[in-house]
């Protein structure tokens, strides 16, 4: 939780667009990302993105302070919302234009971490998706089992078990490679 | 082998997102003042979390009012004018699209104009579909300008045909 956010968020709630801009700033990154890496393709991770910060703008109202950083609530969203994308996919799409490659985002790394980087991605997706899920709020969000346990309603347990079974699976997709 | 792995996904960290995008997105999603009480009732609440999956509706008319900060007659018009379609053919064909555009226009300004209210997730897919309306019919307007008439009228049908899928979305 960002300094002060309690307020932010309480201004929020009360209608001040400024204070949910503020953590629009601060965690639109992380969910762009997040989406991004689920779905491979940049101009959905956009408009994902930009429905999931809508809808959490728009239902600021129900949003309850618990003890719950704002984050888990913004990933619940994130994660139901590429549950409906899929759903709704329209099954004739280009396998093309879904695989899309992270590098173009990644313009400063080196060619070699590149190909690197796009086959521990591509890896993640061939996880189901509560794999993918934790493997990226863990390693790459770096949140911790808690945080995590909260955003997939199971417990701390749980969480571990799907890491360690995640972890096992890419591995042997790397080595298959 | 885990250490690399885990060097790899924590470099994947480096994703960002457009800084334009960024930046319009937020202005639009400000753009629209949330309920202060939600229209809807929550339909669940998962245990422990507080969290309502089913989100509230907007006032439609607030769209509209999107659509016409986006959208001023004149900047259609602009694009349509003789002078930046000397060919015939074009001429003709840009009409048509006009014309198309401008019906399709009406008729979604009259459905949000008549609805009360509108549900957030059409209200979202709404906006992402004005903003990427806007950017073809901006890009078709640079095109035009550069006497790249083809490519432009291609913009401008791709225009035609979002405003069509919209059409579809909220009959």
């Amino acid at each position: 939780m960002i300094d002060g956010e309690e307020k932010l968020i309480l201004d929020a709630i009360s209608g001040e667009a400024s204070a949910f801009g503020l953590l629009y700033d601060k965690y639109q990154p992380q969910i762009y990302r997040f989406i991004y890496l689920k779905v491979s393709h940049r101009e959905e991770a956009e408009d994902l993105t930009h429905q999931v910060f809508f809808k959490a703008w728009q239902n600021i109202g129900n949003y309850q302070m618990k003890g719950l950083p704002f984050s888990s609530w913004l990933y619940r969203i994130a994660r139901n919302d590429v549950i409906d994308h899929y759903r709704t996919r329209k099954a004739n799409l280009d396998i093309e234009s879904v695989d899309e490659p992270a590098v173009k985002d990644l313009t400063e790394q080196k060619i070699d971490d590149n190909i690197k980087l796009e086959s521990v991605r591509k890896a993640v997706l061939q996880l189901n998706h509560e794999q993918q899920d934790v493997i990226l709020m863990r390693f790459v969000e770096e949140l911790s089992f808690g945080e995590i346990a909260k955003i997939m309603d199971k417990s701390n347990g749980a969480v571990r078990i799907l890491q360690h079974r995640a972890i096992r699976n890419l591995k042997k997709i790397l080595n298959n490679e | 082998m885990n250490k690399n792995l885990l060097k790899n996904l924590g470099a994947l960290k480096k994703i960002k997102p457009d800084a334009e995008y960024s930046k319009r997105s937020r202005l639009l999603i400000l753009s629209v003042q949330p309920l202060k009480e939600p229209a809807l009732t929550p339909v669940f609440r998962a245990p422990r979390f507080g969290f309502v999956f089913k989100f509230a509706t907007i006032p439609a008319i607030a769209i509209v009012l999107i659509m016409i900060i986006f959208w001023g007659s004149s900047y259609l018009g602009q694009l349509f004018t003789p002078i930046f379609f000397p060919q015939k053919g074009l001429t003709a064909e840009a009409e048509e699209l006009n014309h198309s555009i401008q019906i399709k226009l009406s008729e979604i300004k009259y459905y949000l104009e008549t609805q009360s209210t509108i549900d957030a997730d059409t209200a979202a897919t709404l906006q992402i579909q004005l903003q990427k309306i806007t950017d073809e019919l901006e890009e078709a307007n640079a095109l035009t300008s550069q006497l790249k008439l083809e490519e432009s009228l291609e913009k401008i049908k791709s225009a035609e045909q979002i405003l069509s899928a919209i059409n579809g979305l909220i009959r």
